[in-house]
């Protein structure tokens, strides 16, 4: 069975895109740095994406969807969640999901086939984490300051989560930070 | 003349308080955690009159933070909200400087903090904690807000974040909203170690 990963770019202010879903900052702070092997591994061993409207409307469709993932570099199934079925554009590159967060992760897990599933997207992030179905979150630290855009995790009034540091190191202009959350 | 520097705690998603803080819960509603890395180290005993503690890279690393400061400023919201737990010698040992709206005389504590309360703004304080400091670096002790009115300034000449390994989806943010900085940042230092990794930076 593979595992519920959560990986991601965050700012130094706590923002995984900048205004109007600009990912620019996050691919200037890889461009000089080589090759990620954090970033590398968790591409290789990634079986299926569940993603959100948010990324789908967003920075994903702001850089091709699903054939701009890492970079054109992976290939496999994409679910998108939607509250809203009806209004999902016929789009043959993903499979819409509206059957709630447990189950969506259920199909998901099941079409990576035994690799892990990666979760893209804050909202979908949020609401696996609050289901405890989050296994890990890697999560490398840009030397920025975005000011605005999607931030990482966001709930009115607070929801804190403990998390394991489980591994570190650093690439480049960026630092790449892994733990699991404590449950 | 020395350097314009902070060391602050943040969670992963950005905050250096949860929810609610005030007197009597100076890091909000779960923030204790933030400081997890701190409170068992040799240093943070020794810098509160006490001894024992841990020694090793985080004790390291809060000595480093205090090395060198001439003297600090500090907001009145951190002061307010710490000042009954620091106690009668709080860990200082410098001059701080409290950007106020309500002028009071000096308050001197044991040990060789004395706080000076400035009510004529931010970079004023800046400029009375520099020539406090003489040679040595001048800390911004916190919170968040006279932090970023003094990047915003382009006071600020390196700083260091040590991220807690928590979420807290809301409370207090180290950085504001909207441009925060004139110059760029540069990622000078990366120390992991087990309560915290340290990241540090240079403003340019």
């Amino acid at each position: 069975m593979g595992r519920v990963l959560w990986h991601f770019t965050v700012s130094l202010d706590g923002f995984i895109a900048g205004p109007d879903d600009s990912m620019e900052w996050a691919f200037d702070a890889f461009k000089d740095s080589g090759p990620n092997e954090v970033g590398d591994e968790v591409m290789n061993t990634t079986g299926a994406i569940l993603a959100g409207r948010g990324w789908y409307d967003g920075a994903g469709g702001r850089y091709g969807r699903v054939s701009g993932i890492y970079g054109g570099r992976w290939k496999g199934p994409v679910f998108v969640i939607t509250h809203r079925p009806d209004d999902a554009p016929d789009d043959p590159t993903v499979t819409w999901l509206s059957d709630g967060i447990e189950s969506a992760v259920a199909t998901g897990l099941e079409a990576a086939g035994g690799k892990n599933l990666e979760i893209f997207g804050a909202n979908v992030a949020r609401q696996v984490l609050a289901a405890g179905l989050l296994d890990e979150v890697i999560a490398h630290v840009a030397p920025v300051l975005l000011g605005d855009g999607i931030r990482l995790y966001d709930v009115p009034g607070g929801q804190r989560i403990d998390l394991e540091p489980t591994a570190f190191a650093e690439s480049g202009r960026v630092a790449d930070l892994r733990f699991r959350p404590r449950v | 003349m020395g350097k314009v520097r902070f060391d602050i705690s943040m969670s992963l998603d950005g905050f250096v308080a949860g929810p609610n803080d005030g007197p009597g819960n100076g890091l909000g509603d779960g923030g204790e955690a933030l400081h997890e890395w701190i409170v068992e180290t040799e240093s943070f005993q020794r810098h509160h009159g006490r001894q024992g503690g841990e020694t090793g890279v985080e004790s390291d690393l809060l000595d480093e933070a205090f090395e060198g400061v001439g003297a600090i400023v500090m907001g009145r919201r951190m002061f307010d909200n710490a000042e009954e737990p620091w106690g009668d010698e709080p860990p200082f040992r410098v001059p701080v400087f409290v950007v106020t709206h309500r002028g009071r005389e000096p308050l001197a504590k044991q040990g060789g903090t004395t706080f000076h309360f400035v009510t004529d703004g931010v970079e004023a304080a800046l400029e009375q904690a520099r020539e406090a400091a003489g040679d040595g670096d001048v800390a911004i002790g916190g919170g968040a807000s006279v932090i970023q009115q003094l990047l915003a300034a382009g006071a600020v000449d390196e700083f260091q974040v040590h991220i807690a390994p928590l979420f807290l989806g809301s409370g207090v943010r180290l950085f504001a909203d909207g441009e925060m900085l004139a110059g760029a940042l540069e990622q000078t230092r990366v120390i992991d170690s087990p309560g915290a990794t340290h990241l540090k930076y240079t403003v340019s």
